[in-house]
């Protein structure tokens, strides 16, 4: 299959602006139409599937090393030693929750933090795969070259918005300088698969740069739903004259840039907001499941869980998708809180019961959806922490575990290799930050491959894919 | 084809499980070799097995003496997904339901009969009966109990059954449920467990007592705490523990109050609606309500309601024209306050009080033109009347400043225009403005939110730590007060300059109440935020002082308690990092008009290395709260031992505990601080801070996001570098003079030339929605129903702001700086966009809508804070003078011909009827809020340029 090339993006873009002015209410040529779906159908063919992915994004940099842990008796002695300055984080081994892989590690056994239970159950039934040591890379990296700096690294390592953004957006050479992500450029490539584009990528959690496209646009949906404008949806202080002079003033033309693109934004609104709200379906009975309270390990009360809620969320709009013209989505929720400098203990109990309990909700969710199979659930973070506490928590690291959940997952299964544990390692610049050695392209490429893409917009989307050997692929997704 | 075979032997079949023993002899029916089928045949007793549990199927091998294989569907010998099958036909079901069906086929074949036709069996795959073993609590007082149960064989989706209904329940592990159970009634009720379908399978029964309850009162204030003369006011109350939810209430001790202290009456839901006196009592206008439980009198409740003066409401004036020199104007309106102020042009003027409805000012006009009138009512509740315009005769007078330079001035400076401030910069000039703004002093909030606290709060001993503890620094539950005071000052404060520049600067050095830690202590973060505008007038190394010995920063970014490191633990590197990143120096090395530097390949150059943090984090350990006069480790690791009204560890800066100092060697950012014997946290902080604050990069780094938060995202390199040649030396040699750079950000020449910015399409950023919305109420004198501004925070993206001051949601803002906005004419261009990075498809309808309510709103219904619009009012008979105070108060002069046709076609729809004076004055008012909502949905409303 070809790949897109500038030009072609730009013809995309000037179609799709055709299709949201009809959308506006004015007409739009029919042969621009026609010309759209020929080109939909000679880039992607017309596909009658329909797959999600749905990116977790863990806000803070999550404690791999904390989440998926090594018990034999040297990597969880060591662990033990490199915890010990810090009450609560070197974990008692009757407590973790053991986990058995289908491709045994050598010499190695794992667990997962107590906290996560549903992880475990969904690792134990085959739709949960963890994916090890995985982070930001442009190329492979030994602990020896980057000492000599003689490969490139991602820029500003251990920074929350560098690393995030790398995370996000894939950037050669790190920094604020790209402004998608690879979600973003996906949905660019793939946006011909789904017959109404405005509906491929949406978050649940405010502007996500991994949603980011060129051509693509994020919709940002609480689960509050789809609101309308109060003042177009019924008459402006009861005047029907106030609402027709609203509706020309939001869509008025507006020479300074700032005033011009915040109006692209509510346009963007109102275009998607009637469809959404018939499709979407409603929370609780006679929709989707509300999820259940978790049990706040702090405070041992019910409290609710709102990252389940995110998830529920997005349960709703793909049980709605059949409103929506969309055959592939790609979903963005965020879990926060994981900057654990001080108060991890605590804080991590917390944070990673929601995240068990609200994947094993959305599993469950999806399940009963009829979609499990067709939409995969990825954990992303700004990076991993030390393995070494401080006195209360831990710090900015890079390489960290990762959770991938869904029925397509080749599950109760480890991919990439799982580091040795200990001081000064192998894959350790110090203090117990690993060297990634799965890079967050080859764990983005395996989705994006499954998602859909071919190996060449792969490359496309993920410029340094090939520097991971011949086949970079993980064997994640089967 | 089964069925025939089967049907052939079914006699030999039904006795073979009758008659076992005697099998061998009956077979003969289906003779020698055996019908095909046969001794393949399998049969199973039931269709169905638990998982992990043993199905033993029935086979003919006692009759044809053959071998058998069995495979679960299709695999030989099963595999623990769909279950094993051993060489007897003992089929062990999977631990879990297989999927994602949960039937499993299990097919045979008699070995020693090769080509027979295989044996087929069905089965579905239950999922295990639970079994309960604990329930925690064993028993509990009637009302509301969560109670967790602990047993085996949970299933994900097993429902509690409470007295034979299921509760939302829990779902921790396989071995433990939580629910919250509603017994309002004492007894022993039924309680089991069921797992879901496949399969329900419920339990065993257990009974739990629910015993008779100790009775708990809780006041729910939703609609706050204070309230104005006559208004009424509804509060909640919870009943918890007992069936029986009567109460009596009282109001400071007299039952149903009087006229005096306001009366209350209860509403069918439970609550009460109080309703304020006419006059604020005196000698307190705080007023006590009580509930007393009628199961137990002696459970009871206290409830503290602030009694509030009136809004002023100004109708008339006589006369309405003046001539320049002294004069008296008689003022008519309604709710005036013995004390109460008139206001020229914004200023207090001698004001005699005649009565609630007329006062008499003494005024002495200087210049020709328009004359803003309005009545400030004193405290408590201070609230400011609208405007009345009047005149005096004579030619204006040339102004120093246009009043639309000086209304586009006062949206950079200001949290928004008002016609008094309009007037009086005008008249003063920008300098004299910022002259008077510096000297004026600081509106703080720590006070206002103890008193509050205090107020609303049952009192606590001084020497009771654990009550003062729970009132001032364990106390999450209570942030709305800071909430009301933050919208309050930022609204009516007239400290205008210094609470817009506090509001910038919280938004570059963050703290956040969604750390929790921070959450708990409201008056501390009061304090911060006080703290920062105390040193926006000082100078830059105070305010990084200030900042990083805050116990709120201390908690938000970890630096309190961070321990020196040893062989096993390294310090905390999260302040080191951050105070580098983010709040001095940057990641990049800057040219000191804020381009970067690049090195000879065109990439940036990293300010610092991972090993400069790490250097660095050595040298912010051993900080910690301060307990005046104890270093012990005791108070090092406890936040809550000196706490009480008026002083606290919430508001100390931290001490320094030498022995958790680190005493390694230092290193960073070129600077060494060697090895030490003994060791020294106030001088290493004194190094570290001093060599960031003399960082090459801290001018431009600072100034340009400052300039971006007030004036414009883009500003020229010649712009940020003016001004970073003021932080460096303000004309007096010193370094950092935030007065200095204020000054210089505001009065350059790129901030203030209007003609050139309007021309540029490129100029300007994004207005924040929360500071449209204070533009709106400080343009049109919104005042607060209740006298609290009790808005809450207005965070919410759809249902409200998407924004709240002290409330981003994380160290990173609610937007960073070198935002872009992708796939946009700001992208093509190479702009920033800050503010677009909060801006989607939520918040611009969320903004939109809650602009609509507040604008709305009135003295009766709406938000907590509202407009009179008496002005605008007046003027709404005349859209078009009507839409040119609009438009200077709220664009600076900038609206365009199409919107500003567009808006006066929707208000002149809004016709003004004939004779009833109700529905004329329903119809100006409706205009009026029209034209506002118009302009401020604007897109070119928001943004700013």
């Amino acid at each position: 299959m070809k790949t897109m090339n500038r030009h072609e993006l730009s013809r995309r873009q000037f179609l799709r602006t055709a299709s949201l002015a009809s959308m506006a209410g004015m007409s739009a040529s029919p042969f621009l139409l026609e010309l759209n779906s020929l080109a939909a159908m000679a880039q992607q063919g017309t596909p009658t599937d329909y797959k999600a992915l749905v990116c977790v994004f863990l806000s803070g940099g999550n404690d791999g090393h904390g989440t998926v842990i090594a018990t034999d008796t040297p990597s969880f002695s060591a662990f033990t030693t490199a915890r010990s300055g810090a009450p609560g984080l070197a974990y008692n081994q009757t407590d973790l929750l053991p986990i058995v892989l289908k491709t045994p590690q050598s010499g190695r056994t794992f667990a997962l933090n107590p906290a996560l239970v549903g992880v475990q159950n969904l690792f134990n039934s085959g739709r949960a795969a963890i994916v090890a040591n995985t982070g930001t890379l442009i190329a492979p990296t030994t602990k020896a070259q980057l000492q000599a700096r003689s490969v490139p690294l991602p820029a500003s390592l251990y920074s929350h918005f560098d690393q995030s953004a790398a995370w996000q957006a894939i950037m050669a050479n790190g920094g604020s300088a790209v402004h998608t992500g690879w979600g973003g450029a996906m949905a660019d490539l793939i946006s011909s698969m789904n017959t109404n584009s405005a509906f491929t990528c949406i978050s649940t959690s405010g502007v996500a740069l991994f949603l980011s496209g060129e051509t693509s646009f994020q919709l940002n949906v609480t689960s509050a739903g789809p609101i309308p404008i109060s003042g177009l949806a019924k008459p402006l202080f009861g005047q029907q004259a106030g609402s027709n002079a609203l509706s020309s003033i939001l869509t008025a033309e507006e020479t300074n840039l700032f005033a011009k693109e915040y109006e692209v934004i509510i346009n963007r609104s109102t275009a998607a907001q009637a469809t959404l709200s018939t499709s979407m379906l409603t929370a609780g009975p006679g929709g989707v499941a509300n999820p259940p309270q978790y049990l706040n390990p702090m405070t041992n009360k019910l409290a609710n869980n709102n990252f389940a809620t995110s998830l529920q969320t997005v349960a709703r709009i793909i049980g709605g998708r059949s409103g929506l013209g969309v055959s592939r989505q790609i979903f963005y929720v965020t879990l926060g809180g994981f900057d654990t400098h001080d108060n991890q203990a605590p804080q991590i109990a917390r944070l990673l019961t929601q995240l068990g309990q609200g994947l094993e909700y959305f599993d469950a969710t999806l399940t009963s959806l009829g979609v499990n199979n067709q939409v995969t659930t990825f954990t992303a973070s700004d990076f991993g922490r030390t393995l070494t506490a401080n006195s209360d928590g831990t710090d900015h690291g890079w390489g960290s575990h990762h959770i991938v959940t869904g029925g397509a997952v080749a599950g109760g299964d480890m991919y990439g290799q799982y580091p040795v544990i200990g001081s000064n390692q192998a894959n350790d610049t110090g203090a117990g930050r690993l060297i990634p050695t799965t890079s967050v392209e080859q764990y983005a490429g395996t989705l994006a491959r499954w998602f859909g893409l071919s190996d060449g917009q792969i490359k496309e989307v993920f410029p340094n894919f090939a520097n991971f050997g011949s086949n970079p692929y993980l064997g994640l997704m089967g | 084809m089964r069925q025939r075979l089967v049907r052939s032997c079914s006699l030999s079949v039904i006795l073979q499980w009758g008659f076992l023993a005697a099998v061998a002899v009956l077979m003969t029916g289906c003779g020698h070799g055996f019908d095909k089928g046969y001794a393949s045949f399998i049969s199973a007793p039931t269709g169905t097995v638990r998982v992990s549990q043993t199905l033993q199927l029935s086979t003919q091998t006692m009759t044809t003496g053959s071998p058998m294989s069995f495979w679960v569907n299709g695999v030989l010998g099963g595999n623990a997904t769909v279950g094993t099958i051993d060489s007897k036909g003992l089929y062990t079901a999977p631990a879990i339901v297989p999927t994602p069906s949960n039937t499993v086929t299990i097919t045979s074949l008699a070995t020693n009969f090769p080509g027979d036709t295989p044996g087929s069996v069905t089965v579905n795959v239950l999922n295990p009966i639970p079994i309960i073993t604990t329930v925690m609590p064993s028993s509990f007082s009637e009302g509301m109990s969560t109670i967790t149960i602990n047993g085996s064989q949970f299933i994900y989706g097993a429902q509690i059954i409470w007295n034979g209904v299921a509760v939302p329940t829990t779902y921790v592990s396989g071995t433990e449920l939580a629910a919250s159970i509603a017994a309002p009634n004492p007894g022993t009720y039924p309680l089991l467990v069921s797992n879901p379908d496949p399969g329900p399978a419920n339990s065993a029964t257990i009974s739990e007592l629910v015993g008779p309850g100790k009775v708990i009162l809780a006041v729910v204030p939703n609609a706050g705490t204070s309230v104005r003369v006559t208004n009424s006011l509804k509060i909640g109350l919870t009943v918890t523990g007992t069936n029986n939810t009567a109460v009596t209430w009282s109001i400071n001790g007299i039952a149903g109050g009087n006229a005096l202290i306001g009366t209350i009456v209860a509403n069918a839901d439970g609550s009460v609606t109080y309703t304020a006196p006419a006059v604020v009592p005196t000698p307190s206008n705080i007023v006590q309500l009580t509930a007393v439980s009628a199961d137990d009198p002696t459970v009871s409740i206290s409830q503290n309601i602030a009694v509030m003066n009136p809004i002023p409401i100004l109708t008339s004036a006589a006369p309405m024209t003046f001539n320049v020199g002294p004069s008296t104007v008689v003022l008519t309106g309604s709710n005036f306050i013995n004390g109460a102020q008139v206001l020229l042009n914004g200023a207090p003027v001698f004001t005699t009080f005649n009565s609630g409805t007329q006062l008499t000012a003494s005024i002495s006009p200087t210049d020709p033109g328009n004359l803003d009138l309005q009545v400030l009512n004193p405290s408590p509740g201070p609230a400011t009347s609208t405007d009345l315009i009047a005149e005096v005769n004579g030619t204006p007078p040339m102004l120093l400043v246009s009043p639309e330079d000086a209304s586009r001035f006062l949206a950079e400076a200001t949290f928004g225009a008002t016609d008094g401030d309009i007037h009086h910069l005008s008249k003063i000039g920008y300098t004299a403005w910022l002259g008077e703004q510096f000297n004026m002093p600081a509106t703080l909030h720590e006070p206002v939110v103890e008193q509050s606290l205090v107020l609303n709060n049952p009192p606590c001993n001084a020497g009771d730590l654990k009550c003062n503890t729970a009132l001032f620094v364990q106390n999450a539950e209570q942030e709305n007060y800071l909430q009301q005071t933050f919208w309050q000052q930022a609204m009516t404060g007239d400290d205008q300059l210094r609470q817009r520049v506090e509001y910038a600067l919280t938004e570059l050095f963050v703290i956040s109440s969604t750390n929790p830690a921070v959450a708990n202590m409201p008056r501390g973060m009061a304090n911060y935020y006080d703290l920062l505008g105390a040193d926006e007038f000082g100078n830059f190394r105070q305010l990084l002082e200030d900042v990083t010995l805050n116990p709120m920063m201390g908690q938000f970014l970890s630096m309190l308690g961070n321990d020196k490191g040893d062989a096993n633990r390294d310090p905390d590197e999260n302040y080191a990092r951050e105070v580098m990143q983010l709040l001095t120096i940057g990641l990049y090395q800057l040219n000191p008009d804020g381009t970067q530097k690049l090195d000879p390949t065109g990439q940036p150059i990293p300010t610092y290395s991972n090993n400069d943090v790490q250097g660095l984090a050595k040298v912010f350990t051993g900080f910690s709260w301060n307990v005046p006069g104890d270093s012990s480790n005791n108070a090092w690791s406890n936040c809550c031992e000196y706490v009480g009204t008026g002083f606290g560890e919430d508001l100390l800066q931290m001490q320094n505990y030498p022995g958790h100092h680190s005493t390694a060697e230092k290193d960073f950012l070129g600077v060494t601080i060697p090895t030490q014997a003994n060791p020294d946290p106030v001088g290493d902080l004194k190094i570290a801070l001093d060599t960031l604050f003399n960082h090459p990069n801290l001018p431009p780094f600072f100034c340009k996001q400052m300039i971006q938060h007030l004036v414009t995202s883009n500003p020229s390199p010649a712009y940020v570098g003016r001004v970073a040649a003021v932080f460096e030396d303000n004309g007096a040699g010193v370094r950092g003079d935030m007065k200095a750079v204020i000054q210089a950000i505001l009065l350059d020449p790129e901030a203030r030339d209007s003609a050139t910015a309007s021309n540029n399409p490129q100029y300007g950023k994004v207005r924040e929605a929360l500071v449209r919305y204070t533009e709106w109420a400080r343009a049109f004198t919104a005042q607060s129903r209740n006298g609290a501004f009790h808005l809450g925070s207005t965070e919410d993206p759809i249902f409200a702001l998407g924004e709240m001051s002290l409330r981003s949601p994380s160290v990173f803002n609610w937007f960073a700086p070198g935002y872009v906005p992708p796939g946009t004419s700001l992208e093509k261009a190479g702009l920033l966009a800050p503010e677009m990075e909060m801006t989607d498809v939520s918040t611009v309808v969320g903004y939109l809508n809650y602009m609509q309510s507040a604008i709305g709103a009135d003295a009766v219904n709406g938000p907590d804070v509202f407009s009179n619009y008496s002005a605008e009012i007046g003027l709404a008979a005349t859209p078009d003078l009507l839409l040119d105070r609009i438009n200077l108060l709220l664009m600076a002069g900038e609206m365009d011909a199409t919107l500003r046709s567009q808006i006066l076609a929707a208000v002149n729809s809004i016709a003004i009827p004939a004779g009833d004076q109700n529905a004329i004055n329903a119809a100006l008012a409706n205009r009026v809020k029209m034209a506002i909502y118009l302009t401020m949905a604007a897109p070119s409303y928001s943004a700013q340029f």
